[in-house]
């Protein structure tokens, strides 16, 4: 099997009116098909960014990132929407979805860019698996925080992506909703084999993941196991014996 | 995407937004109305005039002397200052004109025409019998001048029914005398109205015989001392031998004058004068077009107003759609349909509307003038076209905008 992403010194600097920030600094990485693995940093230190290289969102500025083989730096705007659409689902710490569709015209979205047919009953099929089969009619507002970001979930799964990456999750939910979440997400990791990214600040969400990228100041400064992860917590961070 | 799923895309965004909606629509409506009805109005008036013209003769030839009439020096050698009488019947000649079915030489004239108290200062027109049947005047009672009269140089007149009103009201003025430049004249007849408020003069006139007018009215000899006329009505066989009468006319004509050179006569037509109208006619209603046009621009900068202010309040829609795969190109198509969904939505409401409006105005009288509007199908394909190249034009720049936005900015975008 062909690895899935490979990082090689990818840097994205942004030009903050006169100063260029370096929001991330040289990142080398691989993840296999099937992984599931979380990026954990404080604010500020290119996790985001990172995953809106690795979402096809953003091209770094230097570097490559190989995405099942493809040289996503040298694809144009049109390619990088269409890998998008084909091979990244993403789910939004704030949900995104749009207010005025049902959640099944939500999940349908993604279908309607290059999507083939049986639209339908792949979005219903979506929307069951996250267990929001009866309420597929409803619109956002008249659904929780949790479902919302259930039917975010059906959304990002609809289109049968590679990869799955989650911006926070469980940012906005209650511990109850958040661990629902995390289960589906863990379920269509071990169940179905989609490769899940999480982005996350919260140990506890990260500690349940299968590898643990750490991130700092733009700089990859850790990729351990979640084993090792939980125990370098214990240590106070920073200060080596 | 589909076209279906565009278009139902774009009706339930803008459904999301009803009144912001119906008032950019109303925008286009009253544009496309207004241009509609007024071209309507434009093509009514030109039809109008064109009909009345018809209605006076379409295989009608008018010959009027040169030279005099344009102010300017005169060139054939030795011809006639003026038309004359025996050039007109010269021109009925079955050999030498054979296009030629009647001829109808007129010698006008103005003056005081007084009946009892009233009086009325009109156009005097010396003809001969055959002027009513060259111009199809019918009687509306009494009878036309006859060549008993020409013959007499009588002092008889025929009332042009806008005449006889001024000067007998509901009388019935046959048989009653009238003055006319002081001279004593019998009214025997009264002209059926041949209506045309534009050019009106045939109802505001007095037909004597020519021979009077000649001999007891105004007389214009010419050089050679023959009776000048200032125009031969030539009828003309057939409409398709126009072009052959005039050429018999004018070299009758010419030979009579013994030109060599310049003529020293014009020779038109009646379908040369709907034309000449028609032009102008034209000229006009492309301006009445082109006033309302500039409500159709303000129309279509309210489009492009309001799609402006929907692409800002959406941008974050538009990050998550390109988060989902929509390309520059899915992005421009969804608001390019919105925009051209309000434009061809007003474009089919105003052609509505001006119909109605045109159709409501036809006949009625405004301001004395009575309207008449003629509406056509191409109105209906213009609206059309014009609203949804609207909606494209001004619906171009906020859709490029919407779609060079960057996912990432847009999906941040609170």
């Amino acid at each position: 099997m062909t690895t899935l992403i490979e990082l090689s010194g990818v840097t994205k600097v942004y030009a903050m009116g006169e100063v260029a920030v370096n929001a991330v600094a040289g990142v080398s990485m691989a993840v296999e098909p099937g992984e599931l693995l979380s990026i954990v940093g404080p604010s500020g230190s290119g996790k985001s960014t990172l995953m809106n290289i690795l979402g096809c969102l953003d091209v770094p500025t230097t570097g490559r990132y190989l995405l099942e083989g493809d040289d996503v730096g040298q694809l144009n705007d049109n390619q990088l929407a269409e890998l998008r659409g084909h091979k990244i689902g993403f789910i939004f710490q704030t949900y995104n979805l749009l207010p005025r569709l049902s959640a099944l015209a939500n999940v349908q979205l993604p279908l309607l860019y290059g999507g083939g047919k049986e639209g339908r009953q792949r979005s219903i099929a979506a929307l069951e698996k996250v267990g929001l089969g009866p309420r597929v009619h409803h619109r956002p507002n008249e659904l929780s925080g949790g479902e919302q970001q259930r039917v975010g979930i059906a959304r990002a799964l609809v289109k049968n992506p590679s990869i799955i990456l989650a911006d926070e999750p469980t940012g906005n939910l209650d511990t109850q909703s958040g661990n629902d979440i995390m289960d589906i997400l863990y379920q269509l990791q071990s169940d179905d084999g989609i490769t899940v990214l999480i982005v996350t600040h919260d140990p506890e969400v990260a500690a349940s993941t299968n590898r643990v990228v750490s991130m700092r100041d733009g700089f990859m400064v850790g990729d351990q196991t979640s084993e090792e992860y939980v125990r370098s917590l214990s240590v106070p961070m920073g200060r080596p014996r | 995407m589909s076209l279906q799923v565009v278009l139902l895309t774009a009706i339930s965004s803008l459904a999301a937004n009803k009144l912001r909606a119906g008032l950019t629509l109303l925008g286009i409506v009253i544009g496309v109305a207004a241009v509609i009805s007024l071209l309507s109005i434009g093509r009514g008036a030109q039809d109008a005039i064109t009909e009345r013209i018809q209605s006076l003769g379409t295989n009608l030839l008018f010959v009027r002397p040169g030279g005099t009439f344009q102010g300017g020096v005169f060139g054939g050698q030795g011809s006639a200052v003026t038309l004359t009488l025996e050039d007109a019947y010269a021109l009925q000649d079955l050999v030498l004109a054979p296009s030629v079915k009647a001829v109808a030489p007129e010698l006008g004239t103005s003056g005081q025409v007084v009946a009892g108290r009233e009086n009325t200062f009109t156009q005097i027109a010396g003809v001969t019998p055959e002027y009513q049947f060259v111009r199809e005047f019918t009687m509306a009672s009494g009878q036309f001048v006859t060549q008993t009269h020409l013959d007499r140089s009588s002092q008889v007149a025929v009332l042009g029914s806008r005449v006889a009103e001024d000067l007998f009201g509901f009388r019935d003025p046959v048989g009653q005398p009238v003055r006319i430049n002081g001279r004593q004249f019998t009214v025997i007849g009264v002209l059926e109205s041949k209506g045309g408020g534009f050019f009106g003069s045939f109802d505001d006139q007095v037909v004597v015989p020519i021979t009077t007018v000649y001999n007891r009215l105004s007389s214009t000899r010419t050089a050679q001392g023959g009776v000048s006329v200032q125009t031969i009505n030539v009828q003309v066989v057939d409409v398709d031998a126009m072009e052959d009468a005039v050429a018999e006319v004018s070299t009758v004509l010419r030979f009579r004058h013994r030109i060599t050179g310049d003529d020293d006569f014009t020779i038109s037509s009646q379908q040369e004068t709907i034309e000449t109208l028609e032009d102008t006619t034209n000229t006009f209603i492309v301006f009445l077009g082109a006033i309302a046009g500039i409500s159709l621009l303000v129309g279509g900068i309210g489009i492009m107003n309001i799609m402006l202010v929907s692409v800002t309040e959406r941008t974050r829609e538009i990050g998550i759609r390109k988060a989902m795969g929509a390309k520059r190109r899915d992005i421009m198509f969804q608001f390019l349909s919105e925009a051209s969904l309000l434009s061809l939505g007003g474009g089919g409401l105003g052609l509505g509307l001006g119909a109605l409006l045109s159709w409501a105005l036809d006949g009625r009288s405004l301001g004395g003038q009575s309207f008449q509007t003629s509406f056509s199908g191409d109105f209906a394909v213009l609206a059309l076209v014009v609203g949804a190249g609207i909606g494209l034009f001004f619906g171009i720049y906020p859709a490029m905008r919407a779609a060079r936005l960057h996912p990432i900015d847009a999906l941040r975008y609170e």
